[in-house]
This record gives C-alpha cells, sequence and structure tokens, in this order.
C-alpha cells in the first residue's frame, strides 16, 4: 500500500485531541443530586488515580472515525498484482468495412468483443488499439466494459491496410509493458502456432468481392497512340462475375470495358486515355455481388508526358546492338546514335561511358564489361520495389544475369543487386544530381540467354527518367485487403516487447510482466467514517433518550 | 387548596386503617382512649411507683414508708390521646428531585388523615432551618381541612441540623410521649439523624421512619458516571472521581446504616421511593411494616 498524501496522516493528531476530551469530557458533566452526605467517606479516602481512561462504545467509534479520516486524508492506494491488463486490438483495416448480412464485419467484431467483456474479471483492464492506422482508442488501461465498448464503437474501419503486428507492438509501447494477454479482433486467421496469452477472435468470412488491385497510369513508352490506364482487376468470389471497369473524369465517361473474370482470377484491363486528358481520373469498377466498396475505385493522376528523344552512343558493339534492338521494340520511342541537332531540346543518353553526359535530361549507362567468371550458374537478383527502376519484378528474382566486374561508382543507390558467393553486389543503381537522372548498369546486355529481366529494368530506367517531364501518380487499395474469402495474415511472430526495443522476440516466448494495479481506497475509507460516525450518532442518542434506571415491580 | 390530595378510593382503604400503637408512655391530652399511670393527682388510685428524684414530695406515701423503709409516690390513672407528631423533612435536599417533598407531604396528608380518624392528635412540623414551623394540634376529623392546608402551604426551606431542630423543638412545642412520624430522605450525616432520633426517644416517643428516595439516589453508581455534583443541600461542587460500584456501595451503606440503627432501637424504618405507586404504599407497604394496620 503507498500514500499519495502522506501528510494526510498528520490527521492521526485528532487521536490525541480526542483522548483529552475524553479526560476532560467527565469534568465538564455537572450533575446536581440530593446531597453529598452519602458519599462524605469516599471523599475523606484518596480517589482512585485513574491509571486507565474510562471509555464506553461511543470512544471506540470516534476514534476509529479518526483513524479511518486520517487514512483516508493520507489516500492510500493497494496495489496488488492481481490486475490484468489485456491489449485489445481492433482490426480497423479495409477488410473489415465489408457488409455482411448482418452490418459489417467490424460491427460482428464489437458484438463478439462485447460478449468476450461479459465473461472477465473485476480487476481487468483493458488498453484497446486500432490497427489501420495505429491508434490508441482508450488514453489508458481502463476498467469498464461500457467505456471499451465505447471506445470501439467510436472508431470505424479506414479505406487502408493495416498490420496486427505492428499495433500490437505501438500497444505495447504506448503501455509502457508487455499486457497480460491480448485480445484481436480481426477477420484474417489466427496464427497456426497461438501463444497464451493470444487469443484470437475472427469475425466475418467467405465474401464475394471484386477489387481494383493495381493501376498504371503511365504514357505508352514504347506505343504510338495516346496514354492509356491499366487497371488490374481480380475477382475475389467463389463464383464467376462479370465486372464493368470505366475510366471517368470528373463526369466524363473516357473509356469503359467489361470483363468475364473466374474465381479467383486476375485480369489488367486497359482504358484509353486521350491525349490531352491530364490530371486526376477515376477508375470504377462495378460488381454484383460485391462485399467491399472501397477495393471498387481507384485514381490516377496523369500529367502530361514530353516526347524525350534518346541518341545511343555505346562503343562496344554488342551492347550497341543489344540497347538497338531493345529502342527499335519501342515504336513510340525516337532515338538516334547521334546527339541531337538542337542541345537546347531535352534528349536522354543511353550509353556506356562512366562520366556523365555532358547535358540532357538523364542518361542509362550500361557497363558492359565482361560477366563474371560464374557464368551461367544461377544468380538471384534481389529488388528494391519501391524504386521505379525495380517495378514489375519480384523481390527475389531468379536471372541469369550476373553483374559485369566494374563496380556502379559511388553516391548511388543500388535498386538492384546479384547475390555473388553470398555476397550483395549492386547491379542496377540510380542517382539525382542537378535535377538530371542516371540510371547505371553493372551487367552485359546480353549476357544471358534470357535477358527480359535486364529488358524490364532497362524500360524502366527509360520511363524513370523520362517521367521528370510527366509525372504520372496513382492509388487504389491494398490488393491484400481485398481478398476477403482468403485474407492474408499481418501477424507475425514479431511481436515483441515494444517498451525495450526487442522487436524481434516473438510473442509465444514473451513472459509477461508481474503488472500492479492501483486502487485508490478513498471512497471506501470515507464511506466506512461515515458509518461509523452514523452508528456513534445513533448510540449516543439512544443513550441519551434511555431512562436512568428500569422503574422496578412493586414489591408487594 | 388542591383538592387531589386525597382521592375518594384512597380514603375509602385509609378509612379502614389505624396507626400501630406499641406503646403510649405519656402524653398531654387529656380525654382520649388510652390509659396511662401518672404521678399527680386524679380520681382513680392506679399503683405504686418508686420516688424518684424531682417527684412531688407530697405524694409520698408515708405510711408506706414506715413499713417498707422505701419511698414510693402514688399513680393515678388517666385517659389520655395519641400525640402524633408528624415531622417532614423540608431540607434543601428534599427538593430534589422536586417530586420527593410533593410525595413526602403527600405521605403526612394520609397519616394525618389515619390519625385523625382514630380521634388522635395531630400535628404536621416542616423540619427546615429557621423558626420552627408547626401547626396546631387538630384533634378531630374536621380539621382535616386545615391539615390539608397546612401540607398546601409547606415548601422546601433551608438546610438545618436536624438533631438541633429537634432539640429546639422537643423544648418549644413540648414534645413528649406519642409517636413521631419523621419523613425524611435520609440525606442528613448518620451522626445527626441518631442524635435526632435519641432526642425523640428521651422524650418518650414511638418512632416511624418513612425515608423517600427517588432512584437515581438509590443507584448514584448509573446516574452519576462521572464529572462534577452539585449538592443540592449546600450548592457545593464536588468532583466524583470514583467508580459507579464505589458510588453504589457507598449509598447502600449509607441507608444501611440508619435501618440498622432504627432497627437497633425499636425505630420503625420504612423507605419509599418515588417511582413506587403511593397508594400501594399506604396500604400496603406501611402496614407490613407495622406503621399502620
Amino acid at each position: 500500500m503507498s500514500l499519495l498524501t502522506p501528510l494526510g496522516l498528520l490527521g492521526l493528531l485528532s487521536v490525541p485531541v480526542l483522548l483529552w476530551l475524553w479526560r476532560k469530557q467527565p469534568t465538564r458533566r455537572l450533575t446536581r443530586i440530593a446531597s453529598l452526605v452519602p458519599f462524605e467517606h469516599l471523599q475523606q479516602k484518596q480517589p482512585h488515580k485513574r491509571s486507565r481512561l474510562k471509555v464506553n462504545l461511543l470512544f471506540w467509534l470516534q476514534l476509529a472515525a479518526c483513524g479511518v479520516l486520517a487514512l483516508a486524508l493520507a489516500q492510500p492506494l493497494v496495489r496488488h498484482a492481481a490486475a490484468k491488463t489485456t491489449l485489445i486490438i481492433l482490426d480497423t483495416s479495409a477488410s473489415m468495412g465489408a457488409r455482411t448480412r448482418g452490418g459489417t464485419v467490424y460491427e460482428q467484431g464489437l458484438r463478439a468483443l462485447t460478449d468476450r467483456l461479459r465473461s472477465r474479471s473485476p480487476l481487468e483492464k483493458y488498453f484497446v488499439v486500432a490497427s489501420a492506422p495505429v491508434t490508441a482508442l482508450t488514453p489508458q488501461p481502463v476498467g469498464s466494459a461500457a467505456d471499451v465498448q465505447a471506445a470501439a464503437a467510436s472508431f470505424r474501419p479506414q479505406a487502408t491496410a493495416g498490420s496486427l503486428s505492428a499495433a500490437a507492438q505501438i500497444g505495447q509501447a504506448l503501455l509502457g509493458y508487455a499486457p497480460s494477454s491480448i485480445v484481436v479482433v480481426s477477420d484474417e486467421p489466427p496464427p497456426s502456432e497461438q501463444a497464451d496469452n493470444l487469443e484470437w477472435i475472427r469475425v466475418g468470412g467467405k465474401l464475394p468481392n471484386a477489387a481494383i488491385v493495381g493501376l498504371d497510369s503511365e504514357p505508352l513508352l514504347c506505343g504510338q497512340a495516346s496514354g492509356r490506364l491499366v487497371a488490374v482487376i481480380a475477382n475475389f468470389s467463389e463464383m464467376p462475375l462479370q465486372l464493368r471497369v470505366r475510366a471517368k473524369q470528373a463526369s466524363r465517361v473516357l473509356d469503359e470495358q467489361t470483363v468475364d473474370l473466374e474465381p479467383g482470377k486476375r485480369s489488367a484491363v486497359a482504358l484509353a486515355v486521350p491525349p490531352d486528358i491530364t490530371g486526376a481520373i477515376r477508375v470504377e469498377l462495378d460488381a454484383d455481388p460485391d462485399a467491399l466498396d472501397w477495393d471498387n475505385a481507384a485514381e490516377a493522376d496523369v500529367r502530361s508526358a514530353t516526347s524525350v528523344p534518346v541518341a545511343l552512343s555505346v562503343q562496344a558493339e554488342p551492347v550497341r546492338k543489344a540497347l538497338s534492338g531493345w529502342l527499335n521494340a519501342c515504336k513510340g520511342l525516337s532515338w538516334s546514335e547521334a546527339a541531337p541537332e538542337d542541345p537546347a531540346k531535352p534528349f536522354m543518353w543511353v550509353t556506356d561511358q562512366v562520366s556523365p553526359s555532358p547535358s540532357g535530361i538523364g542518361s542509362v549507362i550500361v557497363i558492359a564489361g565482361p560477366p563474371e567468371a560464374s557464368g551461367q550458374a544461377p544468380v538471384y537478383w534481389l529488388v528494391d520495389n519501391d524504386h521505379p527502376v525495380g517495378r514489375y519484378l519480384a523481390p527475389i528474382e531468379p536471372a541469369g544475369i550476373a553483374p559485369a566486374k566494374t563496380g556502379v561508382g559511388e553516391e548511388v543507390r543500388p535498386v538492384i543487386w546479384a547475390m555473388v558467393r553470398g555476397e550483395r553486389v549492386p547491379v542496377v543503381a540510380v542517382r539525382e544530381e542537378e535535377g538530371r537522372r542516371i540510371v547505371a548498369f553493372n551487367l552485359h546486355p546480353q549476357a544471358a540467354a534470357d535477358s527480359s529481366q535486364a529488358l524490364v529494368v532497362f524500360l524502366n530506367s527509360l520511363r524513370w527518367i523520362m517521367s521528370g517531364t510527366g509525372h504520372v501518380a496513382s492509388a487504389f487499395l491494398d490488393p491484400l485487403e481485398s481478398n476477403l474469402n482468403e485474407p492474408a495474415s499481418t501477424w507475425t511472430v514479431a511481436t515483441g516487447n515494444a517498451a525495450t526495443g526487442n522487436a524481434a522476440t516473438p510473442l509465444a516466448s514473451e513472459r509477461p510482466k508481474l503488472s500492479f494495479a492501483s486502487l485508490p481506497l478513498l471512497p471506501w475509507l470515507l464511506w466506512t467514517a461515515v458509518c461509523l460516525l452514523l452508528i456513534e450518532w445513533w448510540r449516543y442518542a439512544l443513550i441519551k433518550g434511555r431512562p436512568p434506571v428500569a422503574p422496578p415491580q412493586d414489591p408487594l | 387548596m388542591r383538592a387531589d390530595w386525597l382521592s375518594p378510593e384512597l380514603i375509602r382503604r385509609l378509612e379502614a386503617m389505624e396507626l400501630a400503637v406499641r406503646w403510649v408512655r405519656a402524653g398531654t391530652r387529656l380525654g382520649g382512649r388510652y390509659s396511662v399511670n401518672r404521678r399527680g393527682s386524679s380520681i382513680e388510685f392506679a399503683d405504686y411507683s418508686p420516688y424518684a428524684p424531682g417527684d412531688d414530695i407530697r405524694s409520698i406515701d408515708w405510711s408506706l414508708y414506715a413499713r417498707l423503709d422505701r419511698l414510693f409516690v402514688k399513680t393515678y390513672k388517666e385517659e389520655i390521646a395519641l400525640s402524633v407528631e408528624v415531622l417532614v423533612d423540608a431540607t434543601p435536599s428534599m427538593g430534589f428531585p422536586a417530586d420527593k417533598f410533593e410525595r413526602a407531604k403527600r405521605i403526612a396528608v394520609c397519616l394525618g388523615y389515619v390519625a385523625l380518624a382514630d380521634r388522635h392528635h395531630v400535628r404536621l412540623s416542616w423540619v427546615s432551618a429557621g423558626r420552627t414551623e408547626t401547626s396546631p394540634w387538630w384533634t378531630q376529623r374536621s380539621d382535616l381541612p386545615r391539615l390539608l392546608q397546612a401540607a398546601d402551604k409547606g415548601r422546601v426551606g433551608k438546610q438545618t441540623v436536624i438533631a438541633e431542630w429537634i432539640r429546639r423543638a422537643a423544648l418549644t412545642l413540648k414534645i413528649r410521649g406519642g409517636q413521631a412520624v419523621f419523613i425524611t430522605d435520609g440525606m442528613s450525616r448518620p451522626a445527626d439523624f441518631f442524635r435526632a432520633m435519641h432526642l425523640l426517644m428521651v422524650r418518650h416517643m414511638e418512632i416511624k421512619v418513612i425515608q423517600v428516595i427517588s432512584p437515581q439516589e438509590l443507584h448514584p453508581g448509573k446516574a452519576f458516571q462521572s464529572g462534577s455534583v452539585v449538592d443540592a443541600e449546600t450548592e457545593m461542587e464536588t468532583q466524583l472521581a470514583y467508580s459507579p460500584a464505589e458510588l453504589e456501595r457507598a449509598m447502600a451503606d449509607h441507608n444501611e446504616n440508619l435501618a440498622r440503627f432504627c432497627k437497633k432501637n425499636g425505630i420503625t424504618f420504612v423507605q419509599h421511593r418515588l417511582d413506587q405507586p403511593l397508594d400501594a404504599f399506604v396500604t400496603k407497604t406501611l402496614p407490613a411494616h407495622g406503621v399502620l394496620t
């Protein structure tokens, strides 16, 4: 037990005051009697020395009330280890907004959580965290089920993805200690190996849904036609669906396509965008049945692209030949092996010279050194998909192209690495300096029989350098949220003790710390004091109102 | 005059009662129904009595002296009435609690009524400081209104020493023979009480003491557990720093002391608590203790 205001114990000084009053009280009482004669011989004797205070029940009641009030002034807190803190993680990602017959999946989760709270321990406290975005719904652990329900009901699923593990880590960090248990309310499947202190409440189920899972909005690099939007749509239902996709700008429908899609399949739908169209274009998807709305729309911001001529300046003949073939494949691209006549106009260099080009908007530098001695040995690329140059490639791509011997220089950002004898060797790196973009290739274009990965990277590089003049951006819902039939789990084993920064500690091995809860005793003490004083008052009134001696019976 | 001194029912029951008389040794009132031998002269010779200094030498039977060589005086029969002195303690202690003195006066009225109904001579006196307050002798039933009037006027007076009052009254009122009914609360010093009783005894009085006391006085341990007390007699404030048991024992000892003295000296001692009904006390308790028959 601890005291919030230990100085309140000074109230115990009232006890000596009470004792003094009780010693003084008999001397203050004045009783008139007929005569002192019968007691004269008593007065001649020395009165008994008062070794102890003459008290009655009233005194003990008053003493107890003084003690309790003094203790109440000190505001004691009882710390007990029995209190449990439960971290409740509410999945508020977009998939929880899917419609079902009984409302949304999130509302199902709230009802399930309410049922869970009915069986709660009185000393259990809850800390509620939403997963998307990660938000603490209660500022501190609360002990009331009503508070938990109110906090949960005040939040709604958001049109975004979320990570349950991240929410658990942040929740523990906000809590400051490892909770006794974690309750996850989600439509995601529970982990296969579930920790003892993890309680998984799964809601939702298999729901039909169709979604736009990708939107590539860029001008055609290799075509002569105008730009287009490529929307990738997917059918996550267990039945074939007829999907209608349209591109709109304001109320103007730019293009519309209808696609029949088998269950679990996806398809890319090209939507033509007239050349004069720039700005925000909305792509919409119609499907029936469809449980989730947020993934039926995507937006692309299309800016006017500039056709930039390409100047190919490559010394190595095999390399020049390979690159010429790649450039020729792009019919919409104008290129030449000589520098443009007007150097003032923007153009782009493709060269095998290490030194940057003196002019132009950017360079693709192909270091066409001889391949590594590994030859056709299996090589894996590690791709940074966050950079446009790494688009359309898997994060780990089996490639037959090994890096060249020469490095790509300093102050660059590698985008693609090759794993060579256990070491990461940069293959493609990018650099931006003074408004110019440079992509450095550390490979030979024809070093392998299948050079498709190299071609993708080359075209990505051209597109990235040209995007400096025609920026294109797109936004759509994370496809993971759209798959309601087989939702992906965002719960990983990396739910460690965030407070200690040990995020890699798996939850199953986390031993909850002994958490203490403080129970304020002030209300109990005040009630006790009031009861004591009432009993004392009742007793006092009883004594005052009672006749001194009961009337005796007539002896005869 | 108050009309509630005696209820018809009480009168009816008192009518059937008499004062218990053990002896009548002397009396000054003639014409009563009690016969006594007295020195002096009368018509009917009664007996001889040894000569005692102070006897009238004219009553010496000289012829008997010649035969026996001892002096005897002749006594003669006289019919005398019983003198009943009703003495009511009117010291300040009788005024606390207030109904104690009132109860004492009611007892006095009851006894006076019984005495008058028996044609005794009754006199009512208030024992208090100052002039000796007493009534004239009432001798017949028609004196009852005067008895009630005197009771009506009775008030608690100032503190006095009872023995001193008796000594003074014996001289001034010529108390001698008969009965003395002393109604008191007993809140006087035992020595004072004993001396007063002795004074009455040497006056050949048959004494009956009725102690009127309140329950609070009987059990001081419950009433005065702590604090200071004020003596109603002396107005003196004293702190009683004693245990309730000590106070109870002191009061019991005091009352027992009085009762033991009375018993030892042939004095009837009756205690009346204020919480007892008066009618029952007069009609049952007093006859049981030999005050009335």
